[in-house]
This record gives C-alpha cells, structure tokens and sequence, in this order.
C-alpha cells in the first residue's frame, strides 16, 4: 500500500445501523440523514472555525465569574448567606457527601471549561493550519469522551427547582454569578452548534 | 484504504468486511483474524461493540438495584431549629405538588422518577427486542435508544437542587439542609444507567433477518 494521504473520506457508514452510503458533498449548513434509520449522520456547520473560536473565548471568560460569583442568596433573621458553584461544591465535600461533590464539580466545572479550551484550542491550530499534527488526536478524543457528561443546561434548572423549594422559608435573591452563569451556559450551547468534529477529522491524514 | 469499487451497498458495513471508527467514524478494512486499529485514530477497531448484551444487561440491573436506596433513602433533611424529617424524591415532590408548585412539582417528578424509570424498561426492552420479535419496527426502536441516551443527564437534577441548598441553607442553628444517603445513591443510579446506555449497540437492532426493511 502507498502512503496516501486522502483526508475525505468517500464512504460513509451509519454509526446506528451500520447502513453504509458514499460520502455525500454537502456544503455548510446541510446535513445528512441515513436513509435506512433516519439519524443525522453528518451536519455541516455554519463558519465553524470562527465561531467556534469565538465562542470559546467568550466562554472560558465567563467561566470565571459564572464559577466564582455568587448564583443566589438568602436572607432570614437579619443573617444572610450565597451559595455559587463553587461553594456548593466546597459544601457538598466539607458535608462529607464525596461523590455527589466529585460528580458536581465534574459535570457542572470541569467538563465544560474542558470543552472550551480544547475547542479553542483546536480552533487556533486549524486555523494556523496545524492540524496535521498525530498531537491534536488525543484532544479531539478526549473533547468526544467529556461531550455527553456536561450537564450546565440541568444545573440551570436545579438552580430553578432550588428557589421554588425555598420560597416559603426564606427570602431568595438573585445574584450577578446568575448571569454570568446563564450566559457561559448559552456559550456552552453554541460550542455545540459551531464545533465540527468532522471537519477536524477529516484534517487528519490517513496513511494506508 | 476502502476501494469503493468492491464496496455493495446493499449491504452493511459488517457483511461488507468494513468496520466503522467508534470515535472518528473512519470506515476501515476489518480482518477478523488481527487486532484491528483504524487507520486515520489509531483507536480500537470493533464491527461490534464487545459483549454489549451482556454489559448492558448487567449494568441496567445494578441501575434498578440502585434505584430502590435511590428513592427509599431521603436525598436531603430541612431542619429548622434542629428538628425536621428527611425528603425522599418523591415525598418532596408531593410537598411540592401540594403546596401550590405544580409545575416546578411535575418537572422533578418527571426527571428524577418517570426518565430513570423509562430508560431502565426502554433498555430492557431494547434488549428483549434484540433475541425475541418486537412490536417496534427496527427505526422506531433506533429513536427510543436515541431518546434514551439524550435525556439521560436530565435525572441529575434532584442531585444539583440537594448540592444547591446544602451549601446555601447554613444559618446558624435556625435553618440548616443536610444531604442524605439517597443523594449519593442516586447520583450512582444515573451514572450506571448512562454507562448502561452507552454500552448498548443500535447495530444489534439491525443485525437479524432482512436487511433495508422499510
Ligand atoms: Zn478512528
């Protein structure tokens, strides 16, 4: 076999139903569909380098203030106290509850930010035209491992259900870290649809 | 690399001596006689994912073993002065439910009961359905699997609210929210089941009999 390097694949293979198909063209903002099961197969994003860029950026800033800054606080008796996400998982390990403070701090921390920087990361190679590198594999691997254990759109929600249950008890008020947090928590949603795995896998070359 | 040419399209990826890349979707030559890695990821190359049956069988048991601490055990105790009983799931969420929160009430009843539930009897169904004839059609199954994996971190929502309040509700000796051995358990449940889901392979619901069904 020769060392060919050809980077487009030209058969394509339902990850559901193992349907195979040829690769289609498509342009940005078409997609695929296997005709056999109907999943999306490929989904070609809008302008994905830059937005993904950008998003990340504006993501890993708000990082920092969605983490650190207060989401709500409560006040009965003339004593007040905030909880953010960092502190609730500071509370959780100080209250000995280990793995729901570990599993928090992963799903609602550590897997997002993860995300940001490798998209953002991967963002500047491409677009320094560095891909090609056997380096940049391991963190498309891992950025896929991390994906389906982000949970920021469910915390949002907890934080939603958290109020409602203790409206009766205490006075609740929102903080700054609220914003913060819904807006890292749209970057998060937009990573999602301006990251084109494909595309950085279809960088890499193929020798066979 | 493929050769298109020798490449039937009537038939699937494994009939065709063709493995697909679980993780970059590379479709690769599969010889069944070596380890296989893909050419372009260097990752494990399988036509199959190994012993899913089985990995999902047993995985989706210890999720419904977990289920049962889950919802027996209280995921978290208000005390107000010192005093206060334990909420499992569901005695919070009939306290809510009856204190006018009826829809805040169906959100948690749904997320942390109905999903869990549905994903453990929708797996062993999709398991059922892989040995014995189903009612299902091949993509309707496909979709419940799809379905089943989407909305399976929505069950961690009771967790986050438990996370939540434990570190916000410290005032002194007035009002106080411990968290309880129902909250780990039910952390454990979720990840089985999502670890039971992923372990699962749609392929196997096309495998058997007549291929390209309608
Ligand atoms: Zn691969």
């Amino acid at each position: 076999m020769t060392a060919a390097t050809s980077q487009t694949p030209t058969i394509l293979a339902c990850r559901e139903c193992d349907n195979l198909m040829h690769y289609p063209d498509l342009q940005e903002g078409e997609q695929a569909r296997c005709r056999q099961c109907h999943h999306i197969l490929l989904y070609r994003k809008r302008d994905p380098v830059n937005r993904s860029i950008a998003v990340s950026i504006a993501g890993l800033i708000l990082s920092v203030p969605a983490i650190f800054l207060p989401i709500m606080s409560m006040k009965m008796l003339s004593i007040s106290s905030t909880v953010s996400l960092s502190s609730a998982v500071y509370a959780l390990w100080k209250n000995e509850i280990y793995f729901v403070a570990l599993v928090t701090c992963f799903f609602c921390i550590l897997a997002p930010v993860g995300k940001l920087i490798i998209a953002l990361y991967l963002g500047i190679a491409v677009k320094l035209k560095r891909v090609t590198s056997r380096r940049y594999i391991p963190l498309i691997k891992f950025y896929q491992r991390i994906d389906s254990w982000e949970m920021l759109e469910v915390f949002m929600i907890g934080i939603l259900v958290s109020i409602f249950k203790l409206r009766d008890d205490a006075e609740l008020f929102f903080d700054l870290g609220l914003v913060s947090y819904i807006l890292f928590m749209i970057t998060i949603v937009g990573l999602k649809l301006s990251f084109d795995k494909e595309l950085l896998w279809n960088k890499v070359p193929v020798h066979g | 690399m493929v050769n298109q040419v020798n490449v039937d399209f009537s038939q699937n990826g494994k009939a065709n001596k063709l493995a697909t890349c679980d993780t970059c979707h590379w479709v690769n030559v599969y010889d069944e006689s070596s380890h296989n890695r893909c050419q372009r990821c260097n990752s494990r190359l399988l036509q199959r994912k190994p012993f899913a049956y089985q990995k999902t069988l047993a995985l989706t048991i210890c999720s419904i073993i977990a289920f049962f601490p889950a919802n027996l055990y209280p995921i978290m105790t208000i005390l107000q002065f010192g005093k206060g009983q334990g909420d499992t799931i569901l005695s919070g969420t009939l306290y809510m439910f009856q204190n006018g929160m009826a829809p805040i009430a169906a959100i948690v009843f749904i997320a942390s009961f109905v999903f869990p539930l549905a994903k453990m009897i929708g797996l062993i169904y999709l398991l059922y359905s892989v040995r014995y004839p189903a009612k299902f059609s091949r993509r309707q199954r496909t979709h419940m699997y799809r379905y089943i994996e989407m909305f399976g971190p929505w069950s961690m929502l009771d967790v986050f609210v438990v996370a939540l309040l434990v570190a916000l509700v410290e005032i002194g000796n007035v009002l106080e929210v411990v968290a309880g051995p129902g909250a780990t358990a039910f952390g454990i449940m979720v990840i089985l089941s999502i670890f039971a889901a992923a372990s699962f392979d749609s392929k196997l619901l096309w495998d058997d009999g007549s291929f390209n069904e309608p």
